[in-house]
């Protein structure tokens, strides 16, 4: 099997997990209490005028029905308008979209920045000094919350050094990129621990493996032993937990957008569920859906590269 | 007895003096009464014995509708009563005077960008469609209406309108308008505007606030300067409907080119300001308007208002100068405020708030919910309170007694009625005599991540334990909350209120007509209320009015479905620098007399 052909399979099996979880979404959101009509119209209503309202969203259509509108206007790309905002969801989430996706860019090269060094040194100089302090950090910032990592950095980087700005997401895009600095680094002191540990306990694994011994008995030199041969396979695990962590800071980056006041995705999402919006509900868990298994692919993809036996199984 | 609202109201009380008092409050476990004690002069010593009563001769002191309510701005603004309850000594500690905004007026600077922080952003910027306070606050900047409530939010004055006449049988309302009233593009208002503006805020089938204006039959315009407006019943709360936000007047020619939609994220009115750009949770960018109709207001050319939900990054940027202050309803936690008034770079305002906090009860929504549909349980449950630790221990002091529906302070308000004791023996004894002398369970629905719900309600669980009630706390999203409201599916709630409009026939409509909200989701209905509710709509003599609101509260105080909590201000944190800030007691920012003395 040859590499696109790989590929093109592989999307094939995302159709029906996207299907699959715009079905979820859409009769979980109506499955829990509370529905538009309450949270538009709020407590200062009666029962007949909140009929109304849900007739006028047309709740009052059964189920399939609602899901068949949804489905044909997703063809459309007509997410509807939100009922909360009273805009096009559209217009709605590709702004909040383009923050988060921002944060996550930036988060991810932090992420390479800090893991790859960090690992490749704390496994080479295994319980060393630096292996230990590296260890002994990093396990802080684990555990620390980003609601407190976050206030700690603007403290030191804005208030303090006045180097960054404190929050928001600012005008221009090298204002954006300003603005994403702090958040994207409380993200990545967070996740870069685990990708450490993994990546130096695949080093170490990497280094024990009969193939190390063998490049190194036929003369290959360290630099292109550890290069060639321990980091190619020792990324392998280390490129799977880095697609599922990127993966999971597309919505779930709350808090960190609270702390730094970014008008986020993962926001938008936490307030429309809240209000019950399900227009933009449901738009969003789908955009977010199709871009979790759209960087699974990619991981898929960058395996291969690595490790040429998946294309072949 | 001056209450703190009454002296915030008339700058006599300072901050200083209100720090020194949570001071009090936190030391001395009988210490409300301290709050309470409130009274004094720039020359005044009058000791507060720890009963905490004290004086009020600064009662008559300033009359004047129109005081500017932020303390430390003030010109009347020092006295040095003090409680210090635990010790049951009093202090005197002399405030240096502070300049006020008047006394300033020659030094006022002119221009200048100010930025304040709030917790929460607007939804959508029309004045007849939003529904929030993020929203309603920030409308009066860009918008006015022919008339506004004054700053005690207790009578109204003129507006666009400069005059009005009331026909005798009080159907007719004429509004005489101010000429030379421009919009911010710099178009004269006109009648049409004013015809059409109230027409879309009384017609839309979208607006939650229709309901304000459903009297005005026909508004016509005889002729270029006045506008008729006929109502199809007496309406005695109508000028106070005219004046609320959804009234405002929008210019009807930059609708027409634009659509309607585009009052969503843009504004096109008379008010101080207008809506230069929203970027969504970010900020909103208020620009002068440079035809706005007071002379010399407002004073800055810019304001924005950043949306930062964090309240620990909020704080820290107005600690490390990056804005000028942090705002709104729920800004500032309580128990950052003494901290805050601590810190000599920075000014906190607690603004007189018509924000009144309840436990409420279903007593019979949809049927009758015993044990709370009798009377006598209920009745033990208000005594077994002990509402001085929920002030300390919920609100870290930060609010005085609420005593009954209607805010304290607010048009109306019966001050005749003494807040509510705390008696356990008098609770248990009121339990005994009841139909259900074993109590029962009770489930409270509050909002899950809320503190101050958290704590009060853990705090209550405590209080009613000791007569049998066993509070059963159900952390909940809002939207199961307010399903399970309208579902009559709770026996308690928590929340607050604050008034959208000055006349108490809004708050009363709410809670004890069965026509809007089935009497608020509690069932509890009683006739002779709802007859005077009723009748005081449409009652155009004050004094009568005053007589049957008062009676409503008495009534609903006694027997009703609420238990009072707290009346909480508005809390503003302020760089030193900035003057002239305000907070209306309906909440609106007065960004208009706003200016940096730096």
């Amino acid at each position: 099997m040859t590499r696109s052909r790989y590929i093109i399979r592989r999307l094939i099996q995302m159709i029906p997990v996207v299907i699959g979880i715009t079905v979820i979404i859409f009769v979980m959101l109506r499955a829990i209490p509370g529905d538009p009509a309450d949270s538009m119209l709020g407590e200062k209503s009666t029962n007949e005028q909140r009929a109304l309202m849900r007739k006028k969203l047309g709740l009052d259509e059964p189920i399939y029905v609602q899901y068949s509108y949804f489905v044909r206007d997703l063809f459309t790309f007509d997410l509807g308008d939100s009922l909360k905002y009273r805009q096009p969801v559209n217009d709605i989430i590709w702004d909040r979209l383009k923050v988060s996706l921002t944060v996550v860019g930036v988060t991810a090269f932090f992420l390479i920045v800090i893991t790859v060094p960090l690992g490749i040194l704390a496994a080479l100089k295994k319980n060393s000094i630096i292996d230990n302090a590296v260890r002994a950090v990093l396990t802080v910032t684990m555990v620390m919350p980003t609601f407190y990592s976050g206030i700690l950095l603007i403290i030191i980087f804005s208030i303090k050094l006045d180097l960054l700005p404190v929050s928001g997401y600012g005008d221009s895009p090298l204002d954006h990129l300003k603005h994403v600095i702090l958040p994207s680094l409380t993200l990545a002191l967070v996740t870069a621990p685990y990708l450490i540990r993994i990546l130096r306990a695949s080093i170490l694994d990497a280094l024990n493996s009969d193939y190390v011994t063998t490049a190194r008995s036929k003369g290959l030199e360290e630099r292109r032993v550890i290069s060639l041969h321990v980091l190619r396979n020792a990324l392998i695990p280390t490129v799977t937990l880095f697609g599922i962590t990127i993966g999971g800071l597309m919505g779930g980056t709350v808090i960190t957008e609270k702390v730094f006041a970014l008008p986020g995705a993962g926001a938008l999402l936490i307030e429309s569920v809240q209000f019950r919006d399900y227009p933009t509900v449901q738009a969003a868990t789908f955009i977010f859906a199709i871009m979790v298994i759209t960087i699974n692919l990619i991981v898929d993809i960058v395996y291969s590269f690595l490790d040429p036996r998946v294309v072949l199984s | 007895m001056a209450t703190i609202d009454e002296l915030l109201l008339k700058n006599s009380l300072s901050r200083r003096d209100f720090a020194r008092r949570a001071l009090g409050l936190a030391l001395a476990a009988p210490a409300v009464s301290a709050l309470l004690a409130a009274c004094g002069g720039d020359d005044d010593d009058d000791d507060d014995d720890d009963s905490g009563e004290s004086t009020s001769a600064e009662s008559a002191q300033e009359p004047t509708a129109t005081v500017v309510i932020s303390a430390d701005m003030s010109g009347a603004a020092t006295q040095t009563a003090e409680a210090e309850a635990g010790a049951g000594e009093a202090t005197e500690v002399p405030d240096e005077p502070t300049p006020t905004t008047a006394a300033a007026d020659g030094e006022i600077k002119e221009g200048g960008s100010a930025s304040f922080i709030r917790d929460s952003d607007a939804d959508l910027y029309d004045p007849v469609l939003n529904d929030s306070n993020s929203t309603i606050w920030l409308v009066f900047s860009m918008y006015q209406s022919l008339v506004r409530s004054d700053r005690t939010a207790t009578g109204i004055e003129p507006a666009i309108a400069e005059s009005w006449d009331i026909s005798d049988d009080g159907l007719v309302y004429t509004f005489h308008l101010r000429p030379g009233v421009k919009f911010a593009d710099g178009s004269e208002l006109s009648t049409e505007d004013v015809i059409w503006s109230l027409e879309r805020a009384r017609d839309s089938e979208e607006s939650p606030w229709s309901f304000t204006l459903a009297n005005a039959a026909d508004i016509t315009a005889p002729d270029d300067s006045t506008i008729e407006i006929t109502l199809s019943a007496g309406d005695a709360a109508f000028l106070a409907a005219v004046s609320m936000f959804n009234s405002s007047i929008i210019s009807k020619a930059y609708v027409e080119e634009n659509g309607e939609d585009i009052l969503k994220d843009h504004s096109m009115g008379t008010g101080p300001f207008y809506l230069k750009e929203w970027a969504v949770s970010e900020y909103t960018l208020l620009a002068r308007n440079e035809y706005y109709w007071e002379e010399g207001l407002p004073h800055l050319d810019e304001v924005k208002v950043i949306t930062v939900p964090d309240s620990n990054s909020a704080i820290l940027q107005l600690q490390g100068g990056e804005v000028d202050g942090v705002i709104g309803q729920i800004s500032i936690p309580y128990n950052r405020v003494a901290e805050l008034q601590s810190d000599p770079d920075i000014n906190v305002i607690l603004a007189t708030a018509s924000y009144n906090y309840f436990a409420r009860v279903n007593t019979a929504f949809p049927e009758p919910n015993p044990p709370f549909d009798d009377l006598k349980v209920r009745q033990a449950m208000a005594y077994a309170i002990d509402y001085d630790q929920l002030i300390e221990t919920v609100q870290f002091g930060i609010a005085e007694r609420s005593t009954t529906i209607i805010p304290n302070g607010a048009l109306y308000h019966n001050p005749n009625i003494p807040p509510h004791e705390f008696d356990l023996d008098k609770a248990k004894e009121l339990m005994a005599e009841s139909e259900h002398p074993d109590g029962g369970d009770a489930e409270v629905l509050i909002s899950a991540g809320n503190p101050q719900q958290e704590a009060l309600a853990i705090a209550l669980q405590a209080m009613w334990k000791e007569i049998g009630i066993n509070l059963i706390i159900s952390p909940l999203d809002n939207a199961v909350i307010r399903d399970r409201t309208n579902a009559g599916d709770y026996d308690v709630r928590l929340g607050g209120w604050t008034n959208d409009m000055i006349d108490p026939d809004q708050i009363l409509g709410y809670f004890t007509l069965p026509d809007a909200s089935d009497y608020a989701k509690t069932g509890y209905s009683n006739p002779r209320v709802e007859e005077l509710v009723r009748a005081a709509k449409t009652e155009l003599d004050p004094e009568k009015r005053q007589e049957m609101y008062y009676e409503v509260q008495e009534i609903y105080r006694e027997e009703g479905p609420l238990f009072y909590l707290f009346s909480i201000p508005y809390i503003d944190a302020l760089q030193n620098y900035v003057k002239g800030f305000w907070q209306h007691p309906l909440g609106p920012y007065g960004f208009v007399d706003t200016w940096l003395d730096k």
